[in-house]
Parts: C-alpha cells; sequence; structure tokens
C-alpha cells in the first residue's frame, strides 16, 4: 500500500517540476454566485474585455479565470472556490457573494494572504478587507422602478393605485435594496396608494416564484394594479400566474433585471418595464480595479471611496431594441462598446 | 485491514486504481495545460484535505451504515440542521450568558447531539418500524431539511454581531495542523478499530453480509443497526459542526447533496450497497478521488460540467471492475 | 444402558390441512451416524426443522440426552448443542472464515476482539475437522463449496456440538470433497457427535451411516443397523404404497415428434439430455430435486444456458433462443416456483392470464381492457379457477387456483408444447385432479406435455412414457408398464456416482 503511494507522488512530483508561473502575467479569478445566469456571462465578458483592453492599450498581460459554483445557492462551494483560489495564488479576485455575512470570513482568509478582493453585484458586511465595491446601486434600481411604475398608474388615470410588494428572499441584501428603493419612493410620489400585500416571498426560481404568486394574485384579482417584482425570476414568475389567470396586460409589472422570455414580455406589453443593471461594465470596472489595485494605485482614496456604480436603466416597450438597452446584454453589441475607466493616483502618496 | 486474503491483494483494489486513474488525467492535463499547473502546489495539498474534512466525517457514518447493508439519504439534510441548532444555541446562550467559550461549548455539544438524534430516530425508524432504510432516511432527509429552514426562518444565520469566535476562523482556516483535519484523523482511526478489533464491528460486517445467519448465530442484528445509525448520526452531528465552521454560519440550504457525494464516495471506496462490505481506508480515498475531481475540474478550468461526468464515469467503472472480479 | 442422544416419540407437526408429519418416533444414540432417507415429501425436512428447532411439533415428546427437550428457535437449540447444516449455506460471504466460525462466540474483552485466542481455536477446530489448509484469513467468499461447509461445521464444534443434522451435504460436492466429508463425519463420531444424515444415495448411506430410519407420508415405517438392510428392502420401504390412487385418464394417440433434445446440456446442469416428444403424448420426467430436470427445462425453453447439443422444435432447429422465440415456436413452461417467478401476484388474473399473447388483444400497440378481461375470463372459467372477477390479485387465490391460472396463460398463449415444472406441487387434492385432467386432455387434442414431478404415483399415474434423470444424465424413456418405482428410484439414486 505504501510503495503505491511512494509511487503515486514520484508521479506527481516529476510532473510538478517545470510548471512555473509566466511572472509578467496578472491572473484576476472572477467568482460569480452562480454559473447558469446570463447576469454572470455578461460580467465574463466584461472581465475578459477588460484584460483584452489592457493588452492592447498598455501591453499588460492579463488571465481571467471565471470559476463559480454551478448552483446560486450553494454558498460552500463559493467558499471552497475563493480558498482554492487563494492556496493556489492568483494576483486578485472579483467576488459576487452569496451571502453578505457569511463570505466574510473566506474573504478575510484573502486579506491575510495579501489577495486583493473586489467585491461586486451583492454587497459584504465587513469593509475593511475587500478594495473597491462595483455594483449596482440597487437602491436607486427600485427608486427607478417605483418612478416609472407610478408615471404609468397615473396615465391610466390610477392616482390611487393597490400594489403588491411582491419580495425576492429574506437575507437578499441586493433585492431588499431595490424593494427598500421601490417602496420609499413609491409612498413619496403616491401617499394614497394602497398596498395590499408586502410580506410574500417568491424563493429563489421562477417555481417557486409561480408557486407563492398563484394564490396571492388569485386573492386579489378583483383589486389589484400593479405588482413590482425585485429580480428576474419572481418577475418571470408573477408573468407566468397572470397569464395562467387571464390577468396578464391587465395589471401592470414591474420587473427588474432581464431575460429573453421577460424582455419578450415588455414587447408583448405584459411586463411594464424593467430595470437592467449593467454586468458587462460590472465585470469590467472590478477587473480594472482588481488590476490597478495590483499596481499599486489607490483605488478607493484611501478607503473613502469604496463604492463604484455601474448604473441601471429602465427597459420599456419603447426603448428596448435601442442600442443602448440592448448592449447592456447582447454579446455583439457589447463589444462594440466603449467604457470610460476612473484613474486612480498610486497608492501611498500622501493625500 | 487484517481482513486481506492473497487473492484479494493480488487484484488492484479498485479504490487505488480510481485514484491513479485521476491523478494520472490531471497529469496529463498538467503537460497539455503547460506554465498554469497550481494543482500540485502545497498550498492546494492543504485546500484538498481542508475540502475533504467534511465528507470524509460523513463518509466514515455512511461507511457503518452501509456495510450493514442500509443507506443513510438524511445526511446532508441533517448537516444543515445541525449548523442551524449550533447557531440558534450559540446566539441563545451567548445573550443570556454573554460567555463565548460557554456559548461555543453549549453550541458544539447541542450540534452534535442533534446529529445522534436524528440517526437514533433513523434506526429506530429502521429497526422497531422495520421500514427499509432508503425510506426511513428519505423520511429524516425531508423531516430535517424542513426543521432546519423552521428554524432558521428561511434565512441564512450569521454570527450575532458579525463576531466569530476564534475557534470557528481557525477551524474555517485552511492548514495542515487544521483542528477539524486532526479530529477526522482520530475519528477515522476510531472507526478502523471499531470495525477491525470489536465485537460490534464483527457483528456489523456479519449482519450486512448475511442477515439470517447473523441472527441464526445469536447476533443482536436490531441492536447492531440502532448503535450503526446512531454513530451515524453522531459522527454527522460532528460534520454539521465542522460546516458551521467552514461556512461561518447556520444555514439550512447547506448539504444539498451531500448525501450522494458521500455515497458515490463510499462505494467508489469499494463498500457494496448490498451490504457486508467496505474498509475506512477505502472509503477515505474514494473522498479523495471526489476531492480531487472537484478541485481539479475547477483548477484546470475544465468546464465546471465535467465534474458531473467524470465523478459518474468512474462510479461506474469502479463498480463494474468491482464486480467483474468478484466473479 | 445411558440415555440416547435424541428420543422422539409421536411426534406430529401439520401445516393447515396438509399433515407433513403424522407420528414419528426416532431415536438417536450418542456418537452415531444415523441416517433419514425418504422419498421428497415424507417429511425429511419438517422433522429437521423440528430437531433444530426452526419448528415447534404440534403434539409428541422429544428428550434430549435424559431431559425434557422442547426449543425455542434455532438459537436455543444450538445452546443445547444440536447444530444444522442446510443444502443452502448459512455463511456470510464477505466476511473471513475466522469471523464466520466465531460469529455470535467471539472471545473479547471489553468489547475488543481478542484476535490471537481466536484464531488459535479456530485453526485447531479447522485441524480437527481434518483440514488444516483451510486459511483462518481466507474471506468465505473465495472458498469452494466443500470449504464452506466445513467452516458451518466447524462453527458448530465450537459450540460443543452434540447432535448435527447434515441436510444433502454431498449435493454441491465432488466425490473427492465427499470422501474427505465422510472422513470429518467419522472424526466427529470419535467424539461423540452424534450425526444425523440425510441422503438420497443409499450408497453413500451405506458407506457412513450405522442406523437408518426410513420416513414415508409423515411417518416413520422402519429402522435398523445398516449392514442389516439390503438396498432393495430400503427402496420398497420408502416407496411403500402402491401406485393405486385414482388418476382420470383421457385416452389419446402419439401423433409426429414435436420436440427432439440432442445431447443437450447446460451450464452446469444438465450434462446431457437427448429424448423424443410427440403430439398427443405425456412424458415424466423423474429424479432427484437437483439432479438437472428442471435445467433441463428451462435450457429448452431459453431461460438457462446451453452448452452443448441440439433442440428441435417441429421443423426448427437451434440449440439456444430468447423465451420469447421459443413462444412464437409453440413452447410454453409451467415454473416451479409460482410464487417468484410463475405468476406476478399483485397484478390481476386477467394480466397474468394473458402476459405471454397480448398481440391479438392489442391494436396499434394499445390494449383493449375490456377484450383482455373477456378473454382472461373465458379460460379461467374453462380450467374452473375459484375467483371473484378477473380483476382480482392473482395472489389473493389459493395455490390450487394460483397454479390453474399459471396453466390457463399457456392455454391463452396456445402452446403446443407444455413444459410442466412440478405442477402439482403446493396444490389440495382436488386442483390436483383437474390439473391431470386437463393434461390428459391436452394430449387427447394433440398437445404435447413433458412433466418433471418429484412424487412418483403422479409420474406413473399420468404419463406414457418415464425418463429417469440422475446427476444431470437423462437416461432413455420407457413406457410406464416397463418401470416399476422401485427401478425408478434405484435409476434416480443409484450408479453414476462413478461419473463424478
Amino acid at each position: 500500500m505504501f510503495r503505491r503511494v511512494r509511487a503515486l507522488l514520484l508521479i506527481a512530483a516529476s510532473l510538478s517540476a517545470g510548471c512555473g508561473e509566466q511572472a509578467d502575467e496578472l491572473v484576476i479569478v472572477v467568482i460569480p454566485k452562480g454559473m447558469t445566469h446570463e447576469h454572470w456571462q455578461s460580467v465574463r465578458r466584461g472581465a475578459e474585455r477588460c484584460a483584452a483592453d489592457l493588452l492592447a492599450s498598455e501591453g499588460r498581460r492579463v488571465r481571467i479565470i471565471f470559476d463559480g459554483p454551478l448552483r446560486e445557492r450553494d454558498a460552500m462551494e463559493q467558499i471552497r472556490i475563493m480558498d482554492r483560489r487563494v492556496a493556489t495564488g492568483a494576483d486578485g479576485i472579483v467576488l459576487a457573494p452569496q451571502h453578505s455575512r457569511t463570505m466574510t470570513a473566506c474573504v478575510r482568509r484573502a486579506a491575510d494572504a495579501g489577495l486583493p478582493v473586489v467585491v461586486i453585484d451583492s454587497g459584504l458586511a465587513d469593509p475593511d478587507h475587500f478594495v473597491k465595491y462595483v455594483a449596482t446601486d440597487n437602491y436607486r434600481g427600485g427608486c427607478l422602478a417605483a418612478e416609472h411604475l407610478i408615471g404609468e398608474l397615473k396615465k391610466r388615470g390610477k392616482d390611487r393605485p393597490k400594489l403588491i410588494l411582491f419580495r425576492y428572499a429574506v437575507g437578499s441584501e441586493s433585492t431588499e435594496q431595490r424593494e427598500k428603493g421601490f417602496e420609499d419612493t413609491a409612498k413619496r410620489l403616491c401617499p394614497d396608494a394602497v398596498w395590499l400585500s408586502t410580506d410574500r416571498y417568491a424563493g429563489s426560481t421562477r417555481d417557486s416564484a409561480m408557486r407563492e404568486a398563484g394564490p396571492l394574485v388569485f386573492q386579489f384579482r378583483e383589486q389589484v394594479d400593479a405588482i413590482f417584482a425585485p429580480n428576474e425570476s419572481s418577475a418571470s414568475g408573477t408573468v407566468d400566474v397572470l397569464r395562467s389567470q387571464g390577468l396578464n396586460g391587465k395589471v401592470l409589472v414591474m420587473g427588474f433585471d432581464s431575460s429573453k422570455p421577460l424582455l419578450h414580455a415588455i414587447q408583448s406589453g405584459d411586463v411594464i418595464g424593467s430595470v437592467l443593471q449593467d454586468p458587462y461594465r460590472m465585470g469590467y470596472l472590478s477587473t480594472w480595479c482588481a488590476v490597478r489595485y495590483r499596481l499599486g494605485e489607490d483605488v478607493n482614496a484611501n478607503r473613502t471611496q469604496m463604492d463604484l456604480s455601474t448604473g441601471e436603466y429602465v427597459v420599456t416597450r419603447e426603448n428596448v431594441e435601442s442600442e443602448s438597452i440592448r448592449g447592456l446584454f447582447d454579446p455583439e453589441l457589447q463589444a462594440r462598446r466603449v467604457i470610460d475607466v476612473p484613474r486612480f493616483p498610486k497608492r501611498g502618496a500622501m493625500p | 485491514m487484517p481482513d486481506v486474503s492473497p487473492k484479494r491483494l493480488a487484484l488492484p483494489a479498485g479504490p487505488w486504481a480510481g485514484f491513479a486513474a485521476v491523478l494520472l488525467l490531471f497529469a496529463a492535463l498538467l503537460g497539455y495545460e503547460g506554465g498554469h499547473g497550481t494543482f500540485l502546489s502545497g498550498g492546494n495539498l492543504e485546500v484538498l484535505l481542508h475540502e475533504g474534512t467534511i465528507p470524509a466525517v460523513v463518509a466514515l457514518g455512511m461507511l457503518l451504515v452501509l456495510i450493514s447493508g442500509g443507506i443513510d439519504l438524511s445526511v446532508g439534510a441533517v448537516v444543515a440542521l445541525v449548523t442551524v441548532v449550533t447557531m440558534r444555541v450559540y446566539t441563545a446562550v451567548l445573550a443570556s450568558s454573554g460567555s463565548g467559550p460557554e456559548a461555543s461549548l453549549t453550541a458544539v455539544a447541542a450540534g452534535v447531539l442533534a446529529g445522534g438524534l436524528c440517526g437514533v430516530a433513523n434506526g429506530l425508524l429502521v429497526t422497531r418500524l422495520d421500514l427499509p432504510p432508503f425510506v426511513a432516511t428519505l423520511g429524516m432527509f425531508g423531516v430535517a431539511r424542513g426543521l432546519a429552514v423552521w428554524l432558521a426562518e428561511r434565512t441564512t444565520l450569521a454570527f450575532p454581531g458579525g463576531v466569530t469566535p476564534d475557534w470557528v476562523v481557525t477551524v474555517g482556516k485552511t492548514s495542515f495542523l487544521n483542528p477539524g483535519l486532526l479530529s477526522l484523523l482520530i475519528l477515522a482511526a476510531l472507526v478502523a478499530v471499531l470495525l477491525h478489533l470489536t465485537v460490534f464491528g464483527r457483528h456489523l460486517y456479519a449482519v450486512g453480509s448475511n442477515e439470517a445467519t447473523a441472527r441464526l448465530c445469536g447476533v443482536d442484528v436490531r441492536r447492531t443497526k440502532l448503535g450503526v445509525y446512531a454513530l451515524s448520526g453522531l459522527l454527522t452531528g460532528w460534520a454539521g459542526v465542522l460546516m458551521f465552521a467552514h461556512s461561518n454560519s447556520g444555514n439550512p440550504t447547506l448539504g444539498e447533496q451531500l448525501e450522494l457525494d458521500v455515497i458515490t464516495a463510499v462505494v467508489i471506496g469499494g463498500a457494496s450497497l448490498g451490504g457486508g462490505r467496505g474498509t475506512v481506508v477505502g472509503a477515505l480515498l474514494g473522498v479523495a478521488i471526489l476531492g480531487l475531481i472537484k478541485n481539479g475540474v475547477s483548477l484546470f478550468n475544465v468546464p465546471v460540467e465535467m465534474q458531473y461526468i467524470l465523478i459518474g464515469v468512474l462510479l461506474l467503472a469502479n463498480v463494474a471492475l468491482g464486480r467483474r472480479r468478484g466473479r | 444402558m445411558t440415555a440416547p442422544r435424541l428420543r422422539m416419540t409421536g411426534v406430529r407437526k401439520s401445516y393447515g390441512p396438509t399433515h407433513a408429519l403424522r407420528g414419528v418416533d426416532l431415536e438417536l444414540a450418542a456418537g452415531e451416524v444415523h441416517a433419514l432417507v425418504g422419498e421428497n415429501g415424507a417429511g425429511k425436512s419438517t422433522l429437521m426443522k423440528v430437531i433444530s428447532g426452526a419448528e415447534t411439533p404440534d403434539a409428541g415428546t422429544m428428550e434430549f440426552d435424559g431431559a425434557a427437550y422442547q426449543p425455542a428457535g434455532p438459537q436455543a437449540a444450538r445452546r443445547r448443542g444440536v447444530a444444522m447444516i442446510y443444502q443452502e449455506l448459512a455463511v456470510c460471504p464477505h466476511l473471513s472464515v475466522e469471523a464466520n466460525v466465531l460469529l455470535g462466540l467471539e472471545s473479547a474483552s471489553a468489547g475488543f476482539l481478542k484476535k490471537a485466542a481466536d484464531r488459535e481455536r479456530v485453526r485447531a477446530a479447522l485441524a480437527e475437522l481434518g483440514h488444516p489448509e483451510i486459511d483462518p484469513a481466507a474471506p468465505v467468499e473465495t472458498l469452494s463449496p466443500a470449504a464452506r461447509q466445513v467452516v458451518e461445521i466447524a462453527r458448530a464444534l465450537l459450540t460443543d456440538v452434540k447432535l448435527l443434522v447434515l441436510d444433502e451435504p454431498t449435493s454441491a460436492l465432488t466425490q473427492d470433497d465427499a470422501r474427505r466429508l465422510f472422513e470429518l463425519i467419522a472424526r466427529l463420531k470419535a467424539r461423540g457427535v452424534t450425526v444425523v444424515y440425510i441422503s438420497h444415495f443409499l450408497e453413500e448411506i451405506e458407506a457412513v451411516a450405522d442406523r437408518f430410519t426410513v420416513l414415508r407420508d409423515g411417518l416413520s415405517v422402519g429402522t435398523g443397523r445398516v449392514k442389516d438392510v439390503t438396498r432393495s428392502r430400503l427402496v420398497e420401504m420408502m416407496v411403500g404404497r402402491s401406485v393405486d390412487e385414482q388418476y382420470p385418464r383421457v385416452p389419446h394417440t402419439p401423433g409426429d415428434v414435436v420436440l427432439d433434445l440432442s445431447d443437450l446440456a447446460g451450464a452446469p446442469l444438465p450434462r446431457s439430455a437427448s429424448l423424443t416428444l410427440r403430439r398427443g403424448e405425456i412424458l415424466g420426467l423423474a429424479g432427484l430435486v437437483g439432479s438437472g430436470r428442471t435445467e433441463l427445462l428451462r435450457a429448452v425453453y431459453g431461460l438457462a444456458p446451453v452448452r452443448r447439443g441440439t433442440v428441435k422444435v417441429h421443423t426448427v432447429t437451434a440449440a439456444t433462443a430468447t423465451p420469447a422465440e421459443r413462444i412464437r415456436q409453440g413452447l410454453g413452461l409451467l415454473s416451479e416456483d409460482r410464487k417468484e417467478e410463475g405468476l406476478t401476484l399483485t397484478r390481476s388474473l386477467a394480466d397474468n392470464v394473458t402476459l405471454s399473447r397480448l398481440g391479438p388483444l392489442a391494436r396499434l400497440g394499445f390494449l383493449s381492457p375490456a377484450r383482455v378481461r373477456e378473454t382472461a375470463a373465458a379460460q379461467l372459467a374453462r380450467l374452473g379457477v375459484k375467483h371473484r372477477d378477473a380483476d382480482q390479485p392473482a395472489g389473493e387465490l389459493s395455490g390450487g387456483n394460483q397454479q390453474k391460472v399459471a396453466l390457463a396463460r399457456l392455454l391463452h398463449q396456445d402452446a403446443d408444447v407444455f413444459l410442466l415444472d412440478e405442477p402439482t406441487r403446493g396444490v389440495d387434492v382436488a386442483s390436483k385432479a383437474d390439473i391431470y385432467r386437463l393434461v390428459g386432455e391436452l394430449a387427447a387434442a394433440g398437445k404435447a406435455v413433458l412433466v418433471v414431478s418429484s412424487y412418483l404415483p403422479e409420474l406413473f399415474g399420468v404419463c406414457d412414457r418415464i425418463a429417469v434423470m440422475a446427476r444431470g444424465v437423462l437416461g432413455p424413456a420407457r413406457p410406464v408398464g416397463d418401470w416399476s418405482p422401485e427401478q425408478v428410484i434405484a435409476a434416480a439414486t443409484g450408479g453414476e456416482m462413478k461419473q463424478h
């Protein structure tokens, strides 16, 4: 038995010899929440585009490794991937944390190992151990959603609309921000609105959203004027339910994020609008910040400017075909975009 | 492995062959990938051991259950439940007593106990209600997962005030001297002793190999099985505590498909779903093989779906070869 | 004179209406080898179960070494020193020899095995049995059947066995292994162990046993010293009754050959079988259980492998075929294992009857439930199956009626050649007569019937010709009038040892 182990180790040792890092290449590991959503593919393209631009503009070689858990709620696997990458060496990590608090320990481990971590997409409850937060301003996105929806309702003469806020999940920081932005703005713009329901949760999949939305819509089918669903799966599930109950187009749905079916629903009028993020820009800028930090630049003005917003955009039936909107998700148009990047001073320079 | 006859040694033991095959595969990838080999770095060996600790502890329990001719589908859900129970108890004791060490000790004890109770429940369902283990533990799987979600109020529980106790930080850290890893080594040795040097172990193999014969020879089949599920539950409870530390949270969605991973590992390691077969070394090798595949697939930037395919193919090849040899 | 090892007086045991033991007297002396002989169904296996504690007798007394003996179960019997080695060996295949021998008897301190001491005990026991070559560390699954048997006997030896029952111990052994077993039995005898030796093979009994007891129809009909009795006298006692039961005979005449087997060999059984079967003919296959008759039928039908030889059905010659092909060629098999194989007990009667030929009842692959039910109902009525309706699950019927359902399937299938394996096993008397009548009617209608039965009177009452299978070799078929029951038994149990 021991002889066998020794033989295997010998093979391993002989193979490991002769493998060395190329010294002048920076390796940036991009760790999304999951692998299957189109959102993360845009992040990946943005990161890779940034690497290509860096090579073209200043001859800097950057390698992007895109490595994430297969499923969005596989919390342990994301921790594993972080630890793996920290242990095996990289120059920077771009992380979309699945949870704002449980991911703190491994981010700290990365920081202890001297790796800069750029947090994207969702917040992390430990601002001391990462170098930049590149994300959509989700609160503002919620505000935009409320402004658009209330405007549409007023156009239809509904000055005292009856609303449903269909929440996503407990503990999800980004969607809670959207919900809060929506609630605050709607109450400000339309104090007389009636809130039929604000305490139901769609869960993480389109399926679970349908299961939850079904009884909810049925209960209020005679009253409800509009529903806000704070992400793609909850919006899609809501539309599915409205269609099955023959209420599509009659009840206004405001969504967040996009997918092909959701964009079709916007074109057909089943969804009145959605707020789009710019994941391509998110991937681009986060990679940019990680590289700049690695090159000794002060990317957060000595920890006073941690946040970098990537913008949020309302998509409606009118602008859904426009190049600026399509450039947010269409790979071909993404490739033609020019991303403006912030410039940073050298670290250690006196403030 | 005391019960090794010349014949068994002469046939290259399945798990070793699998281990070699996976290593060779990644070795070939190393050559192909050229300069980016981080897979064989010392740091990664630490990572591999760290990642393997939890499945390995669960695998020790699963090994006992499989040898007895049973199966335990509830382990993943029980692990999740344990993380939630541990965090709940920690938070409650800390709030009432204000003592961190006291809260930690109580919470760990409660977590292990919760796992043990689930195991005893499985054992009672199997021995008293005569339910097939598949059904009994499938039921427990649902109950434990549901309890976990309920206790966690549908969310993920983090440490109160975001303050992580030191021991959790230590257990969560990748290191050759990780206490969780050391506990695994001790537990593995204990289980090996239990299996091969005690009457209980002997009776366990007998029950799995031929239950009727064991009964005829005066073996208390029920008590043996109950003991097996209770032990498996305690081990799963300990794994849950480790998961609690690794994940830094009480999270009811943890451990999804852990049961399948662990059963796969133990079967690749030479245990039989029919019972009567299996060793600690084999089970640990099985976990190592699965860990290598997951780790390697990630580090070589092989598409993640390959991980599932590789594991599936390896399982089939291993068992098919094992059966052929058995003839 | 000391008390006998075991004395049984007037032991009776019934299973429902079946009287397995109707009054058995048996006396076993210490240190003797006692042969228990009798035909299949004579009550030997029930008697063994009573001795080994697996069954409690309904009536009668038992004494063991002078004290009352009423074991609560096999374990209790073991504690008194009674061990039983079944034909299907009770070993844990994955465990080592040592672990098997010591199962339940391990020496331990504080739960830890004392391995060195135990290994010595096992080694000593194996040596005492004359098998020091068996490695205590070897897994039992790597051992030959003979060695596994020794492992079981060694286990008994360590429980301080006083009475050891061996059930057909040579059935899976080569002749050489059998010889070593006889030596082993002699060693046990020298230790004062009483051995009950059950076998069909009279020459084995002559070689190993001191005394014998003959069982017939649940009664002990004779006992004595082996050297005082002739083989033909033993056979006479075993057969006993004349074949005088009533078998309804339906006149029929043989026609063309429809099944022709030539030197057919399976793996491992049968070793060689040749026969011809004609339309309108009933051919009986006699022989001991395990002689290869069932395997012959299964090989012909395509359920068991064929190693050599040819099978000709009508004009088609093909050594191997799938059961589906055999059914198309006109073969129908009635399995001896009704519960596990012959019927799907949880499905309805209609499904069971029509399963092997659904084609005519379906259109474009869609079954017509009404036609399935009608067709099945007609066949069930024809056979007089007592049932509620065609949707009733087969498992709810009595054994006899279940067997008729299985036969109804062969009728629905419109088979030409009926291969019937123990068609009346576990069947009540009235249903038996129905089945015999049906067999006769089939022959009269020009069907060919091949019957395997372990019940001689049945073969003599029903068949036109009988052939005897002994140790995998099928003898020539002769008209039933040319056989006497004694000759059949002699052919089934005699000779042939030399070929081993």
